[in-house]
Order: C-alpha cells, then sequence, then structure tokens
C-alpha cells in the first residue's frame, strides 16, 4: 500500500515538476522583462545618445537600417497623415518606441519623446537598460571591450518578442503560431527568415539584414501570393488567388494594408470596363458594414457584377483549405477577409458574350484609399472567351 | 512512511513556490441562462424576455444582460469570467460584428440592468456611451445617473443639439436620438425646454442651449437630479469592485484599443475611480508594468480631484521617462498650483523636461514665469519652452520664433508647432505638417494674420 502511495506521490511529483519547468519560458521571459538575471550588468552607464553614433562601428547595418522603414516609422508622410501628425499619440509607442526591454518581451512599448526622424531606433531592440548595456547575437568583435555601447552576446535578439510588442497588436504572431512554420523542424520559419534574412555584406561579414523588407518591397509581396487564370472547357474562367508565400495572413500586419483583385473586361466592340472582383483585408474597427461572407474554409458564395452596355458577370467563390498548413482554428477578426497562409479564393467567372477578354490584376495598397498608380501591381492574368 | 513525508512536503513546497500570489476572491461562474431561453425567439420576443427580467425582478441574469447589452462599436475587448484569473476576469477579443441586427435589444438589457440596479455593469454602462446606436447611449446614460454618476450628460446634451458625441464617424436617426435624450433629460430634470425633434434646427439649437443651461446650473448647485443614485464608492458592491479594479489592470496589458477602452471608462467614473486608480498604481509599480503606470496617469488627468494631483505629483518623479512624462501632460490638464511647482522641479530631468516644458504652457500665467526663467543648453528644450511660452502668454510672447517653427525642416517640430498654436488660436489656418513647402507658408501667414 505504502508502494502505491510513493509511487503516486512520486508521479505527482514528477508532474509538478514537468509543470514547472514547461513553466519555465514565462518565467525567463519576465525575468529578461525586468532585465536582470540575463545580463552582465554595467557599473557605467551606457553613453550612446543616438543610433547614428552606432555607425562609427557598424556602418553598413545602420545603412541598411537608413533604408528601411523602421528608420521611416515616424517621418513616413503616409504614417503622418493617418495619425493626424501622431495628435493620436496612440500611434507613439510602435513608431517611436523606447526600448522593448524596458517594458518587457512580448508587451507593447512605451513612447520616447526625442529622435523622431530615427522612428524604430537601434535602442529599440539592442537596449537592455537594466544592464547599461546594448546587445547583439553575437560573436562579438574584437573592439567589443572598450567599445562605448558596453556590448554583449544574447540570444534574445532574434527572438520573436522583439518583433512581437508591436506586430502583434494585430495579431500577426498568432497568425503565424497557425501555421506549419511555427513547428519545430526542418520547415521552421519565423519573421527572421523572411524579414531579416541572411545577407553577406560588403566587408565580407554575413549578418542579418537591417532592411526589414516587407510591406513596402516589390519582391517579397509578389513572392507572398499568386494569382492563376485560365478558361475552362465551359467557358467560364477560372482564377485562383492564393497565399503560397506569407507565414501569415495576406496582406498582412495592420487593418490599413488591402490588397484588391481587379478586373478589367474588354468588349468585343473594343470597349473596357474595370471593376473590383474582390478585396482582401482587415477592415477598421468602425466599418460595421464590411461582412467577410467567406468565414470558414470552404465557404462559398455567388455574385454579381454589373459591366453596364457590356451585360454582366456572375462570380462564384470558394475559400479553399491551405495546402501546406494546418486550417486556423483561432480566427480574432471574423469580419477579416485576409487570406490566411497556404489558402485560396477560388473563383468560376461567368463572362457576358459581349466580353472578348477580361486581364486580372492584383494590387498591393498600403492603405486602402490608395490609387491603383500608388499601388502596387503584383501580378495580372490576361484570359480570353472561348 | 518517511521517504512520503518528506516527498508530502516536496510537493506543499513545490505548490508553495509555484504560485506565489494568493489569488483573490474568484466569482462564481453565472449561468447564461436567459441567453439560452430567447435563442431562436423573434427579435420582439428576445426584447419583450428581456423586458420582463426587469418587470419581474428577475435575478441571476447580470451575466447575460451584460453580454447582450454588449457591442463592438463600445468595446474592443469582452470581459469574460476566469477563475484563475485576478479579480476573477480577463479580456478577449469582441468577435461579434457586423450590420447591426439588435441595437433595442441592447437597450432593452440597459433598461434592465438599470431597474435591477446591477451595480457590476458600472464599467460596462461607462462604455456604452461609445454604443454606435444613440438611443442605446442615452439609456445608458439615463442608467448611469442613477447609478450616481453623471458621465453621460454630456452625451444627451449633444444628442438634443443634434451632433454625434461618440468616436464613430457616424450616427444613426439623429431625430430618434435628440427625441429619447429629450424625454431622459426631462424626467431626470422635471423641466421641459419645449424641445421637439421634428422642429427646425433654430428651434431645436435653442431648446438644445436652453437644456444646456439647465444641466450647467444643476452641475454647480450640486442638487440631485430626479432618480439620481450615490455616487459609486469603492466597497459599495463586491462584484462592481473587481470588474473596475480589473479594468484598471487592462490599461497595462497588450492590445493598444483595450488600453484606450479601459482610460476612458476609468475617466468617465471619475472621483469615484481615484481609489482603484491607486490600487492599481501600486500593483504596476509592484509588477514593474511601467505601461500601466503611464496609462493610470493619463486617466487621472481627466479626473479633477485633489486626490487625482497628489498621485500624478508622485507618478511625474517616477523613474520611467514615459511615465513621468504622461503624468506631466496630465498635471497639465489639471493646471493646479502644486502641478505647476512639480512641473517646475521635473524640468531638472531630462527625460522629462519636454513634457514637463509642454504642460506648463498649458498652465496659463503661472506655466509663463517659470518658463521666462528659465534656460537650459538642451537644444529640444529650446524649441519646447518656445512653444509652451508662447501657449502660456496667449500668443503674446514667442510670436515669431514659434511661427517659425511651423516652416521647420523637421516634421515633429511642425506637428509641435502646429498643436500649440491651434490651442491658442482655435484654429489650424489650413495648415498640414506634411503639405509642400507653399502651402505651409500660405497657412502660416492665414495663422500669423489672426494672432492676437
Amino acid at each position: 500500500m505504502s508502494r502505491l502511495i510513493l509511487f503516486l506521490l512520486l508521479l505527482a511529483l514528477s508532474g509538478l515538476l514537468l509543470w514547472h519547468l514547461l513553466r519555465g519560458d514565462e518565467a525567463t521571459a519576465i525575468n529578461v522583462a525586468e532585465g536582470t538575471p540575463n545580463f552582465e550588468v554595467r557599473a557605467e552607464p551606457m553613453r550612446l545618445q543616438s543610433s547614428m553614433e552606432c555607425a562609427a562601428c557598424h556602418a553598413e547595418v545602420v545603412r541598411e537600417w537608413q533604408d528601411s522603414w523602421h528608420s521611416r516609422a515616424y517621418t513616413d508622410p503616409e504614417v503622418q497623415a493617418l495619425s493626424k501628425g501622431f495628435q493620436d499619440k496612440d500611434c507613439l509607442p510602435c513608431h517611436l518606441p523606447r526600448p522593448v526591454l524596458e517594458t518587457g518581451l512580448s508587451l507593447r512599448p512605451l513612447e520616447r519623446d526625442r529622435r523622431h526622424d530615427e522612428g524604430v531606433d537601434c535602442f529599440t531592440c539592442h537596449f537592455a537598460p537594466e544592464a547599461n548595456s546594448m546587445i547583439g547575437r553575437g560573436p562579438l568583435g574584437a573592439g567589443a571591450r572598450t567599445a562605448p555601447c558596453q556590448p554583449q552576446e544574447s540570444a534574445i535578439i532574434g527572438s520573436l518578442g522583439l518583433c512581437a510588442p508591436c506586430h502583434n497588436q494585430h495579431k500577426v504572431h498568432e497568425e503565424w503560431k497557425q501555421t506549419s512554420y511555427a513547428l519545430e523542424g526542418a520547415n521552421y520559419k519565423d519573421c527572421n527568415d523572411c524579414h531579416m534574412p541572411q545577407i553577406l555584406r560588403a566587408s565580407g561579414v554575413v549578418g542579418r539584414s537591417h532592411r526589414y523588407p516587407g510591406a513596402h518591397d516589390t519582391d517579397i509581396l509578389r513572392r507572398a501570393a499568386t494569382l492563376a487564370a485560365e478558361t475552362e472547357s465551359d467557358g467560364a474562367v477560372q482564377l485562383v488567388v492564393s497565399n503560397t508565400g506569407a507565414g501569415h495572413n495576406f496582406p498582412t500586419d495592420e487593418r490599413h494594408r488591402a490588397v484588391d483583385l481587379e478586373a478589367t473586361f474588354v468588349g468585343k466592340d473594343g470597349s473596357r470596363v474595370s471593376r473590383r472582383v474582390d478585396r482582401y483585408r482587415n477592415p477598421y474597427r468602425t466599418e460595421f458594414e464590411v461582412r467577410n461572407l467567406l468565414r470558414s474554409v470552404g465557404a462559398e458564395r455567388d455574385y454579381q457584377i454589373s459591366l453596364a452596355s457590356l451585360g454582366s458577370v456572375d462570380v462564384h467563390v470558394k475559400r479553399v483549405a491551405p495546402v501546406g498548413h494546418p486550417v486556423q482554428t483561432t480566427v480574432a477578426y471574423p469580419e477579416s477577409t485576409q487570406i490566411p497562409a497556404g489558402e485560396s479564393r477560388r473563383y468560376k467567372v461567368f463572362l457576358p458574350p459581349a466580353v472578348e477578354s477580361v486581364t486580372f490584376r492584383l494590387y498591393y495598397r498600403t492603405q486602402p484609399f490608395q490609387t491603383d498608380a500608388d499601388a502596387v501591381l503584383l501580378h495580372e492574368a490576361t484570359v480570353h472567351a472561348r | 512512511m518517511r521517504v512520503e513525508g518528506t516527498v508530502l512536503a516536496g510537493l506543499l513546497l513545490l505548490c508553495a513556490c509555484s504560485d506565489p500570489a494568493p489569488m483573490p476572491q474568484v466569482p462564481p461562474a453565472t449561468e447564461h441562462k436567459l441567453i439560452a431561453e430567447i435563442h431562436g425567439l423573434t427579435p420582439e420576443a428576445r426584447i419583450q424576455r428581456v423586458l420582463d427580467v426587469a418587470e419581474k425582478h428577475e435575478q441571476g441574469h447580470a451575466a447575460s444582460l451584460l453580454q447582450l447589452m454588449k457591442d463592438r462599436s463600445q468595446v474592443a475587448f469582452h470581459i469574460v469570467r476566469d477563475a484563475k484569473a485576478p479579480f476573477g476576469w480577463k479580456v478577449e477579443e469582441f468577435t461579434d460584428t457586423g450590420a447591426d441586427t439588435r441595437p433595442m435589444e441592447r437597450v432593452a438589457a440597459i433598461v434592465a440592468l438599470q431597474r435591477l440596479q446591477v451595480r457590476e455593469a458600472l464599467p460596462d454602462l461607462l462604455l456604452a456611451l461609445d454604443d454606435r446606436h444613440p438611443v442605446a447611449v442615452n439609456h445608458a446614460a439615463l442608467a448611469l445617473i442613477t447609478f450616481g454618476c453623471r458621465a453621460g450628460l454630456q452625451h444627451l446634451l449633444a444628442h438634443a443639439e443634434g451632433r454625434n458625441p461618440t468616436t464613430l464617424e457616424f450616427m444613426a436617426s439623429p431625430a430618434f436620438a435628440g427625441e429619447t435624450a429629450d424625454a431622459i433629460l426631462r424626467s431626470i430634470t422635471g423641466e421641459d425646454t419645449g424641445y421637439n425633434a421634428d422642429a427646425g434646427f433654430a428651434v431645436k439649437q435653442e431648446a438644445a442651449r436652453r437644456w444646456r443651461n439647465i444641466i450647467a446650473e444643476r452641475t454647480a448647485s450640486g442638487r440631485p437630479f430626479v432618480g439620481e443614485g450615490k455616487p459609486y464608492q469603492q466597497g459599495d458592491d463586491a462584484a462592481a469592485d473587481r470588474r473596475i479594479s480589473f479594468m484598471a489592470d487592462v490599461v497595462g496589458q497588450m492590445q493598444f484599443l483595450y488600453h484606450e477602452q479601459a482610460r476612458r471608462m476609468l475617466t468617465r467614473l471619475g472621483a469615484s475611480a481615484l481609489p482603484f486608480v491607486r490600487e492599481g498604481i501600486e500593483r504596476g509599480r509592484a509588477t514593474k508594468n511601467a505601461t500601466q503606470l503611464a496609462g493610470l496617469a493619463q486617466v487621472l488627468g481627466g479626473i479633477v480631484h485633489p486626490n487625482s494631483e497628489a498621485l500624478l505629483v508622485e507618478l511625474v518623479r517616477e523613474r520611467h521617462p514615459t511615465v513621468a512624462s504622461r503624468a506631466a501632460a496630465a498635471l497639465a490638464q489639471l493646471g493646479t498650483p502644486a502641478a505647476v511647482a512639480a512641473l517646475k522641479q521635473a524640468l531638472a530631468d531630462a527625460a522629462v523636461r519636454l513634457a514637463a516644458l509642454e504642460a506648463l504652457g498649458q498652465a496659463g500665467e503661472a506655466g509663463a514665469a517659470v518658463l521666462r526663467a528659465w534656460t537650459s543648453d538642451d537644444a529640444d528644450a529650446d524649441k519646447v519652452r518656445t512653444l509652451a511660452l508662447f501657449e502660456a502668454s496667449a500668443a503674446r510672447e514667442a510670436r515669431n520664433e514659434s511661427m517659425a517653427l511651423l516652416l521647420s525642416s523637421n516634421v515633429a517640430d511642425r506637428n509641435r508647432a502646429i498643436a500649440v498654436v491651434q490651442r491658442v488660436l482655435k484654429t489650424d489656418g489650413g495648415y498640414q505638417a506634411m503639405g509642400d513647402a507653399a502651402a505651409r507658408n500660405a497657412a502660416v501667414e492665414l495663422l500669423r494674420s489672426r494672432l492676437p
């Protein structure tokens, strides 16, 4: 009997120990947020005041950052317009942040009130305030010992907890966590793989790009999605828009982004009519009338688009299950029409007799009111009526 | 047995180490019986059943009523029961979105919460003042009066005037909004201004003006409204206490929309929120949650009360620059002599200096006196001081330098300058900080012509 009790107690103890160990990550994150245990605390305050001072030792990296949208996070005219010159102060913490480690990994930073032209600066990710030290992935170079930034190595650099404070405000990390990229193994990919790719710098040093290609980088945008169109035997046009490259919803991040599927129909009489076929975006919170009619994988709907004198187009669209990724089960925003990783929207477009051909275009807009001229044309495909 | 005893002791020790913080008392899980009961009924039958709850004084439906009164226009989040969480609640994303198909059901739920005097609903009613439907806003304002909170009076007046007081860009049925606002104003004042929602604009405006005067007179005299309850005090209701306390923690959580709404709720609660804010500050300090401290500093700026001032004078000395800066900005909103003294002291700290200077600019002549005497070799601070002096002296001093900042090559300078100029001149003259140079010059010329 006592052996049984002992066994049960040991089992319970093991369970508790396991639980305690599993909680370790959380505990570490909290400790890191408080900023002491993982760092050696330097006695002297760190003397750097501006990201520009970092260029003395890291000129190439600073040049990359200057070319990035992180550095323009405050000065970008579009952001200025959308935030009304930052009179909306709730925008400041992510566009003019203090160091993430000051508030804690994965927690939203707080705003600073100087060096506006540096936007998301070096200190945001690299400064450990409690340690009076800048941190880097390492290995540290020969000059580190005497460098004014008092550097030390830390695995925190490269951790997603540095991106999440701002980029998870709209659940990008939550979306990524539901993809197969988030699973440990050969297919694992995180933010850094696409947005901080490894590069060989002119100096011969291999490092991670500080240009952060993303919404303003045409190449990465084009890799995120595909557009395929063909005329089927019944005369209808089959059109497929897929998120084949993004490890999160497409378009991603916040509610200003929009991707439009547009079509220009050319009549047999030579007339042209352009119409929007669909829009992929997460609506603003006050856009109550924007509905996502394809709430779950497998959902379908029919609608009609009027082409005036050319007649009207019947459209059938189906939300197709993801390829290579599990079906996302946690939906943060039900009205979002963004395309989750691996998913497709398959359209069947029935052209009226008066239409000779149609050209589909996929436009990426950094904000939903952007004109076609300012938007990025990602892909286009032309098909002819049979 | 000795082994078992050791293991047991180890287990107990481990349990003790794993969970050091004792959780506050957790409310029992409430079943949503009412929601289940009305599921599938016609809209009219659902509304009638909700009103019956109030009519028959049926107890035990608070959780259902709270859920029924919610809408995405009020909040980005739900408050969800969670036995493991501090205060017994956690936040979850609000997912009930789309076209508004049940505004009158929300109104019925608000009416029921008012009649049953469910004080736990206080935070939710304060957020319902942002509801997309004006009738829901009006009824929330009335319910709040019965709970001793006057936060909705301005919303009633705005609806009577035909304005939209919410943060939303549209308003449904303005005539209906004015009519219900007028009915509620009549019921709580016992007076009649002859308001007629169908009358012409000028007639309505005149009646609305009379309402504004009546409310101002009543507020100044301290005379209670008909049916007005006593202002909420911490300890009046355990469930309400936990819910308000929880909101003082939400300002320190991840999502910025949550922060914004929790801050708004606490500010609207006014002086009644102060004990909860003070405790929230203590928790924020204990957990080193600077976000919570910064958010609560903002809340205090909106509550004109000696206790707010005392808490802000403490917060402006916080080590975290953003916490101190937001406290400085909040002190500007209070503008008392003690606030000016604290701001003057804060000038010595470079980390909070800019916010302190800006705040002194809003403190009138007392601020101007400090600003005139202050000098430094801090270039950023010098520009902020210029603008602050311009504001504090009502545009009599530092005029040219301030106008020049509107033409600065630095967008941050331009943003700061136009914010101040707009506060002083009550117009931006069409100035756009990101506009081209010619347009900016033209706007600055116009603004110069408006200088006193």
